[in-house]
């Protein structure tokens, strides 16, 4: 298999150098194209370039920039109005047209008025540019900066000068939130258990009717007995008048008596002592004259002073009558007093009953409104605690709140306190931003060598294998090659291996004239970019190989295999980069094997990385490669059933 | 003793798209025999000789070698097998050499003794001067024979040769005739397809006519002849050569004259009355002044047998 194989590549080789132009391009074409382009590309900065600068108002600031600009060898052209500046950009006698804002108006701004057409330049320019900006703009933000690291400090001082306000915040906070914890106890203390159902009104009322009842029947039997005591009194009185009439009669007819006694006295002669009688009407001068006087004068005496006696009772009798009397009319008068009062504290206590009445139906409202009261109050008392259980919560939080306050205060007074810089250079260059480049002494050169590299393996790739396919099947041989008795798939791989061994024999002649003539870094890493050049050469390969297979002329392979290598090359990131495609065809062009090629080569030659660092790229290409295979060997038997017509 | 036949096509058809190219076809080819394929371009002889190793499938019919279907054995068929075409199918960008070796080694002979057969196939076809000359460089002759070197590189038992002295000048063919001979003397069975009839019929065993796909007929060129012809040929060649104006005397004296053809610089008659023809001709050469250079009476051709079998399927 190996000796079949070996010469059917021998023979290619030969085919492919019979032509002693042929094989000096293959050997001259990467050498030339290196030197070309090494030769061009040897330097890493920019020449010959004009800009246009127009300010309305020159100054300081944009002088300064205009100094750096010119240090960079540009040239440097003042124009009269934008309107010239940015006409010679569209003219071309510009690269670019910066436009210094007017400095009276505080305008700061700088435009750039660029070709975008120049793109690659366009970037290159303007990242130059924005470089010598940045040194102004460094200058105007070290002012600014201080500013606030001034303020900065005064923010610390003055949290910590008001450190105290917050502690006394928070203390203030948490009495609220223990008071508010006591008034909730209190509240949540509060017994509202009251059974006004026990308070049975009714009975009240009920009593205070039979009392009523009970009240006017006795005020009834003490009126009753009123009125008969005063009936009784009545007849008393009237017998007592009867009988001081009857005294008074008696008195009359005693005096009379005694009248005629004294008549019959004083006719008796014991008149003499008529006056004496009545002057001595005395019971020493009765017994004197008892003593001294006859016996009938005695008798009519004796009867007489009797008599006096009897009038004198009488006249006692009749006193006391009269006495009773006023007695009996003052009983009368207490009794109608007492019926009067009696009437009076019945209707007052009647009154006091409805009064009492009233009262308990009021009562029964007031219970009836109580019972509400209290409900409302129960609720509102749930409704209190529930709100003081939140406003503890909220006055909780607030202490939590205000000892986060506290917290972040104490932290960002710390934070400012910890700030290690004073100098506004610490801030505005935090990290020196020194730019070191990955490979010293970098030049264009070594940023486009990855590129370069996959570009000629992808046209030499995709032409030569292409061509090859082509002229084998073009070639009387063919059929020769057909009739022997070894496998197809030996011409396939011998047309691959082919392929393969000279896009690596122009690769490492890239190479040597990269590393003798411009020092480019590949050895140091060549085991790596090897697999990467091998998949990438072999993707390429199969797809010159399946252009060769589809297409029946010389000419349209050439032109599919140049046309698909352009593709490859204009959805890279050579001309424009990918980033600025539409998002659809960026990914695409992202997915292309130039693009992932170009990605894995650049890493390995550029930064030197290991296999595992492009892990993913390699194993997208090998999926590529083995997807493209079976596409080769697709293609190849179609094309050998449309020779073969079977 | 009955002889086996070495290959056997049994009924094979074949067509491209609707285009029949074949059409059951079906003949012998004997061991160390040289075998002719005759028919006009596009008969359909190459199409036969390639589906022979294998290149076309079969639509119908099938190709036996050594009793054995060739579809059930076309890497064995290859090996044994040598094609040499009408295209020459060598490399221009190799030399002779490098030709040679190149197909032997596809045919898996060992290094050493390739070089060694490589230098004998030059000298076999007398090549050995060219032997470091790019193929590009050698004449249409040398590039035959550098092609029939090639197909033989493998020493095949069987050699098939699509019109091998196609586009060569006579001395070239005779050559390549004289090759084939001394080739086929090794007992290596050759099976050529041809279009020049008069050439085939001195060298092949036995011939096969085909035309527009069909098989005519099969047989020696002798045995054609007897069957389907008894006209003879007059090869006449004169200066200045006015042949026209003789056939049309001939034909006016009224000669038996079944066919004329101006073949080169030669009138070629045929007639079933040679010897009167032949009188009258070179009287009337005498008569015309006309300078004898050339003359020979033969007997029909191939040419004649073919054109016999074709009249009626053209």
């Amino acid at each position: 298999m190996i000796g079949e194989i070996g010469i059917i590549i021998l023979k290619n080789l030969r085919r492919l150098m019979y032509s002693k132009v042929s094989a000096l391009i293959v050997l001259l074409g990467p050498l030339l194209l290196m030197l070309i382009i090494g030769v061009a590309f040897n330097s890493s900065g920019l020449f010959g370039i004009k800009i246009g600068v127009y300010a309305d108002q020159y100054t300081n600031v944009s002088n300064q920039i205009i100094e750096g600009i010119t240090a960079r060898d540009f040239s440097v052209a003042k124009m009269d109005n934008l309107e010239n500046c940015v006409d010679s950009v569209k003219q071309g006698s510009n690269h670019l047209c910066m436009v210094f804002g007017n400095a009276s108006k505080g305008q700061k701004k700088v435009q750039f008025h660029v070709d975008y057409s120049k793109l690659n330049l366009v970037y290159t320019l303007l990242n130059m540019l924005s470089y010598e900006l940045q040194d102004q703009n460094m200058q105007i933000s070290m002012g600014l900066t201080q500013d606030l690291l001034n303020t900065l400090k005064q923010t610390s001082s003055t949290i910590q000068e008001n450190s105290d306000i917050i502690s006394e915040l928070k203390t203030n906070a948490q009495d609220m939130g223990y008071k508010v914890t006591n008034i909730q106890e209190n509240v949540e203390g509060i017994e509202m258990g009251v059974d006004l159902s026990s308070v049975d009104t009714q009975q009240a009322k009920t009593d205070l009717k039979q009392t009523q009842t009970e009240m006017k029947s006795s005020r009834n039997s003490m009126i009753n007995k009123i009125n008969k005591y005063e009936s009784e009194l009545n007849s008393v009185s009237d017998d007592a008048q009867s009988l001081s009439e009857s005294l008074q009669k008696l008195k009359k007819d005693s005096d009379a008596i005694e009248n005629n006694l004294t008549d019959v006295y004083s006719r008796m002669e014991c008149s003499s002592q008529e006056s004496l009688f009545d002057d001595l009407n005395s019971e020493l001068i009765s017994k004197q004259l008892q003593s001294s006087s006859d016996p009938s004068c005695d008798l009519i005496s004796s009867t007489l002073a009797l008599m006096q006696d009897r009038t004198s009772e009488i006249d006692n009798a009749i006193e006391d009558l009269d006495a009773t009397n006023q007695q009996i009319d003052s009983a009368k008068n207490d009794l109608e007093d007492a019926e009067d009062e009696i009437d009076s504290s019945y209707d007052t206590l009647e009154d006091r009953t409805l009064l009492m009445q009233a009262n308990l139906a009021k009562l029964d409202e007031t219970i009836d409104t109580a019972e509400q009261d209290i409900s409302d109050i129960n609720s509102k008392k749930q409704s209190l605690s529930s709100e003081l259980s939140s406003i503890k919560t909220v006055a909780d939080e607030g202490v939590e709140s205000i000892e986060l306050v506290e917290s972040a205060m104490s932290g960002v007074a710390s934070n400012i306190d910890s700030l290690t810089f004073a100098d506004p250079n610490a801030i505005i260059k935090p990290i020196l931003s020194e730019i070191k480049p990955i490979m010293k002494n970098k030049k264009t050169i070594d940023y486009l060598f990855p590129s370069m590299v996959i570009l000629v393996i992808t046209f030499i790739s995709v032409l030569l294998s292409s061509t090859i396919v082509m002229k084998e099947k073009s070639s009387k041989a063919y059929f020769r090659n057909f009739i022997t008795p070894i496998k197809d798939v030996y011409f396939v791989i011998g047309t691959f291996l082919t392929s393969l061994f000279i896009v690596l024999i122009e690769c490492l002649i890239l190479f040597i004239v990269a590393k003798l003539f411009f020092n480019v870094n590949i050895f140091s890493n060549i085991h790596n970019i090897i697999v990467v050049i091998l998949l990438a050469a072999s993707i390429f390969i199969c797809i010159g190989m399946i252009l060769g297979n589809l297409f029946n002329s010389e000419e349209t392979t050439t032109l599919a295999a140049i046309s698909l290598s352009c593709i490859f090359f204009m959805f890279s990131s050579m001309i424009i980069p990918i980033e600025s495609m539409k998002s659809l065809v960026g990914s695409f062009a992202k997915a292309s094997p130039f693009v992932i090629s170009e990605s894995a080569l650049r890493q390995q030659v550029i930064f030197g990385t290991g296999l595992r660092s492009v892990s993913t790229q390699v194993i997208y290409l090998a999926l590529y490669l083995v997807g493209l295979l079976v596409l080769a060997e697709l293609t190849r038997l179609v094309s050998k059933k449309e020779m073969t017509k079977n | 003793m009955v002889v086996k036949p070495l290959i056997r096509f049994q009924n094979v058809s074949k067509r491209f798209g609707n285009k029949h190219i074949l059409h059951n076809i079906s003949f012998n080819v004997y061991k160390s025999e040289i075998f002719g394929l005759i028919g006009s371009s596009g008969a359909g002889k190459t199409t036969l000789l390639r589906a022979l190793i294998g290149f076309y499938k079969l639509n119908g019919g099938d190709i036996i070698f050594k009793n054995k279907s060739i579809s059930h054995k076309l890497k064995e068929i290859r090996k044994v097998v040598g094609f040499a075409t009408q295209d020459n199918c060598i490399y221009d960008e190799l030399t002779a050499f490098e030709n040679i070796v190149y197909y032997g080694r596809l045919h898996g002979l060992p290094t050493k003794a390739l070089k060694t057969r490589a230098n004998y196939l030059l000298h076999l076809v007398e090549l050995s001067a060219a032997k470091d000359e790019y193929a590009d460089n050698l004449s249409g002759g040398m590039k035959r024979r550098l092609d029939l070197a090639c197909a033989m590189v493998h020493d095949p038992p069987v050699l098939i040769m699509d019109e091998p002295t196609a586009g060569l000048d006579p001395l070239l063919r005779k050559h390549m005739w004289h090759l084939i001979e001394s080739i086929n003397r090794k007992g290596t069975t050759i099976i050529i397809s041809s279009h020049l009839l008069e050439e085939i019929e001195h060298i092949c065993t036995r011939v096969a006519i085909i035309s527009k796909g069909k098989l005519l007929v099969v047989g020696s060129p002798n045995q054609l002849k007897d069957m389907y012809s008894r006209n003879e040929e007059i090869h006449l060649e004169c200066y200045p050569g006015r042949y026209n104006y003789i056939v049309k005397w001939l034909k006016s004296q009224r000669l038996p004259i079944t066919y004329h053809m101006n073949r080169g610089h030669k009138l070629v008659i045929y007639t079933p009355k040679a010897e009167t023809v032949l009188h009258y001709t070179l009287h009337l050469l005498e008569q015309m002044q006309e300078r004898l250079l050339d003359v020979e009476v033969n007997k029909p051709s191939l040419n004649e047998v073919f054109e016999a079998f074709t009249r009626n399927d053209r």
